[in-house]
């Protein structure tokens, strides 16, 4: 389609502006309309906001709203504790262990047929902060650990899927740029996806975590 | 939640604006509520899932709440907040890209519009021109259609659930007999030696 089509069909200097599309018109606007596509397509596009049809989807997207824009009523930074998150990594050390064992005995992996490559079947990791709403922008991602992972590549999205950031670390958590931090607004929901590697061979990707931060939190974490 | 009478929104504004900066993110919500709906519902025609509409709405009413302050109530407070949704809408369309429909063999080619360096120049008389030039061609839901997809780059599936098209085929079946009528239309022209 050729770009000069897409010029001719934007508004004219006398075209209706849109937030005035729900007033009353004048003889000459209405006159405007009658010849112009752009109007037409513009009262079309507002006259189908305003037809009412109260769906199961259009309620829950409602109610998905209420949830995720309502003010946080006690949102408090997390701070573990450092006996509990002590016990709670020597736990995790235990099971990591305990299932890449069972793994090894059990189905240590899967032929390949053909292909040297041993590909692992289950290498749990797990995207576990930020998560949910946070009280301060985080300055840091953190996952689990993967065993046989020797990097992890992080991705940052915008809710349309649009990369915010992209990077790669060895360790099982990563600091954010200062100028990424800064781009947290409140309210704004984020969502994030690791990877971990060993070489160039996926052992695990962790799937899409979602995080904002609330509307009370001002500072980083 | 859908029944919203201007009044009722002027009084929740009013109410926001007389509240202590702290309490305002309430008098807000109060009134952003009344449309999550109706936003929601508009978004979900647009996105064709109620996921990625219910997070398409949370931008829309997130850049609201940015620019509520500098709301003057010049226009209604819904054709205001319609006026957010319609651009975020749209600029997440032309940010993914635009339509694919060109490829498809169906689609007939849209007559070339002659580079003329004047008309060019002129562009608003020349867009005046071409407007009634389509008024005069086009039925009105082929205009729409027409000027939804090849102006704003909007996916024929998002105008043919926007506009509630229920034809089998939706707007790629106005996309088609629009550009054989103007197909038509500028060969007429050009036997009698006209341009647009």
């Amino acid at each position: 389609m050729s770009e000069q089509w897409r010029q001719e069909l934007q508004p004219t200097p006398d075209c209706i502006a849109i937030e005035n599309l729900g007033s009353a018109r004048t003889e000459a606007e209405q006159q405007h309309v009658a010849s112009c596509p752009r109007c037409q397509a513009e009262l079309a596009l507002f006259e189908s906001f305003h037809r009412d049809e109260s769906t199961a989807d259009s309620q829950w997207i409602a109610a998905e709203l209420q949830r995720r824009l309502a003010p946080p009523s006690n949102v408090k930074p997390f701070r573990p504790r450092r006996v509990f998150s002590s016990l709670a990594a020597a736990a995790a050390a235990v099971v990591v262990i305990g299932a890449a064992v069972w793994m090894q005995n059990r189905e240590p992996s899967i032929d390949t047929k053909g292909t040297t490559q041993t590909v692992y079947r289950t290498s749990r990791l797990e995207a576990i902060a930020p998560a949910g709403d946070v009280a301060a922008a985080p300055r840091s991602l953190q996952w689990t650990a993967v065993p046989e992972a020797t990097s992890y590549t992080v991705q940052l999205f915008e809710v349309d899927r649009t990369v915010l950031w992209k990077g790669e670390t060895q360790a099982a958590a990563v600091a954010l740029p200062a100028e990424v931090v800064a781009r947290f607004a409140p309210g704004k929901t984020l969502l994030w996806e690791v990877t971990a590697r060993r070489g160039t061979e996926v052992l695990a990707t962790s799937g899409m975590q979602r995080f904002r931060v609330s509307f009370s939190g001002s500072t980083h974490s | 939640m859908d029944q919203t009478p201007p009044g009722a929104d002027d009084k929740l504004l009013a109410a926001y604006r007389e509240e202590a900066p702290h309490e305002r993110r309430a008098a807000a919500d109060r009134l952003f509520s009344r449309y999550y709906e109706r936003v929601g519902r508009w978004c979900q025609r647009f996105t064709g899932d109620r996921e990625s509409a219910a997070d398409l709405a949370q931008e829309v009413f997130l850049k609201a709440y940015r620019h509520l302050d500098s709301f003057q109530g010049d226009s209604q407070f819904g054709t205001w907040l319609y006026s957010i949704a319609r651009n975020e809408s749209i600029n997440r369309s032309k940010r993914s890209g635009p339509p694919a429909t060109e490829s498809e063999e169906a689609l007939i080619q849209v007559p070339a519009l002659e580079p003329d360096p004047e008309a060019l120049a002129a562009q608003s008389s020349s867009s005046r021109q071409l407007h009634r030039f389509l008024t005069a061609t086009l039925d009105e839901t082929e205009r729409t259609v027409f000027t939804l997809h090849y102006g704003d780059d909007l996916p024929l599936d998002a105008i043919t659930r926007l506009l509630r098209l229920d034809n089998s085929s939706g707007a790629k079946a106005y996309i088609v007999s629009a550009k054989r009528k103007l197909a038509r239309a500028v060969a007429k022209l050009s036997m009698r030696g006209e341009r647009l």
